[in-house]
């Protein structure tokens, strides 16, 4: 469903995507994964339109994100937790994107349940809200178009143990009715819970891919493979 | 792999109603709309009270709430609802909301001159409300010298700051440069021409607040009125504005 194919994106001299290529597939959770400064978050913004590649595509069902008619009908996305106006009401911030997407008033409630926001809380506005309101209601944002895919990059961040858990019963669930998911995070021991399969990136470039069940089996669980395949990447960053 | 859903593409008409709704649904914006609103009554009541030799007619009050009230403040709201998409960082969910980021830029400027165009029937049932009251204290009738002309002349100009306005948010992106940018740039031409007389006569050629000066007298311009006005219009809305605008078709967010 979400194809990356030879994807390069450089700022200036900066190479933040070097020649990544993977998918994500329908039913399945896929996890990118990797250190800060990666290009997780360059990768996804790329995927969404934000960002133009410098060559190379990222396409959704074979499509650009651009390129769709409506697409967060399609793909819903949190890309920035803090993407939302302080000023603002939480609900008003669903009812702008609901008016734009084309979709009734009674959604926005819908989805405040389904992200556990009490009415009294989408009353409020966003400048009072912690990073784990902003992340439900960003996820709200995701989710108000009823999509087939969903891309989040570190929706866990911010989340308590309880919310944490309640994100993983939410993407499962998704992925079992066949929709595609597509996250970004380092905390290793959450994405082995939560993901059927795994992209693991260091300085642009794809490492290793493969099912969850592959890296366990490798080397025992995800944080050994992860430091593994990272090794000498961070250390060649202070390097360089 | 599973099919998506086909969906209409996104009608311009929703995307202006969501710019309408952003204007009001902030904390900021419903201030500054109230102050807005509370100069233009201001205004109107001032220049009732002290309306200097003609007495107060429709005209002056009218021109007192359009200049000073409108004029002065509906570009900054304009500079508001560009910049801050910038400093809130709502940008990246407006543009994947709807990525066709010249629709967005479009929704805009429509909603900032629906803005406009929506408090400028409110400044003149303002003054005609104000003024009918001043008659009745002052027992003398109302005088009502306002014709199309005068109207069409003070839209046209609030529609032009506006669209300066507009534009400086999307060259500079910041809510304080572009204010203090917007509001100096008048005072600084002031100044540079007290030195350098010879170009003050061809001040309405470049400054666009100059060469507005007329319009709010009513559409009766000179050739060379419209033309100096179309001249400082291109200077300071058309260059910045595509400036501002071909960076954000391009750019990375």
């Amino acid at each position: 469903m979400i194809t990356v194919t030879h994807l390069t994106k450089r700022f200036g001299r900066v190479t933040a995507v070097d020649d990544a290529s993977f998918s994500a597939l329908p039913g399945r959770v896929t996890g990118l994964l990797g250190p800060n400064g990666s290009g997780k978050t360059t990768t996804l913004r790329t995927l969404v339109g934000l960002v133009r590649p410098t060559s190379g595509s990222a396409t959704i069902a074979g499509r650009p994100y651009a390129s769709l008619p409506n697409p967060a009908r399609n793909v819903g996305t949190m890309l920035d937790a803090d993407a939302l106006h302080a000023g603002r009401t939480g609900r008003e911030e669903l009812r702008l994107a609901a008016g734009i997407l084309g979709l009734p008033a009674s959604r926005v409630d819908d989805v405040l349940e389904i992200v556990g926001l009490t009415p009294a809380e989408a009353k409020r506005r966003t400048r009072t809200y912690s990073l784990g309101m902003r992340q439900r209601l960003g996820l709200g944002l995701a989710l108000l178009g009823d999509p087939e895919v969903v891309v989040l990059d570190e929706p866990a961040n911010g989340l308590d143990p309880m919310g944490i858990r309640w994100m993983r019963t939410l993407l499962r669930d998704f992925a079992s009715e066949g929709r595609t998911v597509l996250l970004s995070s380092h905390l290793l021991t959450e994405m082995q819970t939560v993901c059927d399969d795994v992209v693991v990136v260091g300085h642009g470039r794809v490492l290793a891919q493969g099912t969850t069940a592959s890296f366990v089996e490798s080397d025992g669980n995800l944080e050994e493979a992860f430091v593994r395949l990272t090794a000498g990447t961070d250390r060649e960053r202070v390097q360089q | 792999m599973s099919a998506l859903l086909a969906h209409a593409p996104v009608p311009f008409l929703r995307i202006w109603n969501a710019e309408n709704r952003k204007v009001v649904n902030t904390r900021a914006g419903a201030v500054f709309l109230g102050l807005i609103a509370l100069a233009v009554v201001g205004m109107s009541v001032v220049m009732a009270i002290w309306p200097g030799d003609t007495g107060p007619t429709f005209g002056l009050l009218l021109n007192g709430s359009a200049s000073m009230g409108l004029a002065m403040f509906m570009p900054i709201l304009a500079i508001l609802a560009v910049t801050s998409e910038f400093s809130q960082r709502t940008l990246a969910v407006t543009f994947a909301l709807e990525p066709r980021r010249g629709r967005v830029v479009a929704g805009k400027v429509a909603a900032a001159l629906t803005t406009t165009a929506v408090l400028l029937v409110v400044a003149v049932a303002v003054a005609a409300v104000v003024l009918l009251g001043a008659a009745v204290v002052r027992g003398e009738t109302a005088v009502w010298d306002v014709d199309g002309g005068v109207l069409v002349g003070t839209l046209l100009t609030l529609v032009l700051v506006v669209l300066q306005g507009t534009a400086f948010g999307l060259l500079l992106r910041s809510t304080p440069l572009a204010i203090i940018t917007y509001l100096l740039l008048p005072s600084v031409f002031a100044f540079v021409t007290m030195f350098i007389s010879p170009i003050r006569d061809a001040l309405p050629w470049f400054e666009l607040s100059n060469a507005t000066v007329p319009l709010m007298e009513g559409l009766a311009l000179t050739g060379t009125q419209w033309a100096q006005l179309a001249s400082a219009s291109f200077l300071w809305i058309v260059v910045p504005g595509g400036i501002g605008v071909w960076r954000l078709l391009r750019g990375d967010l």
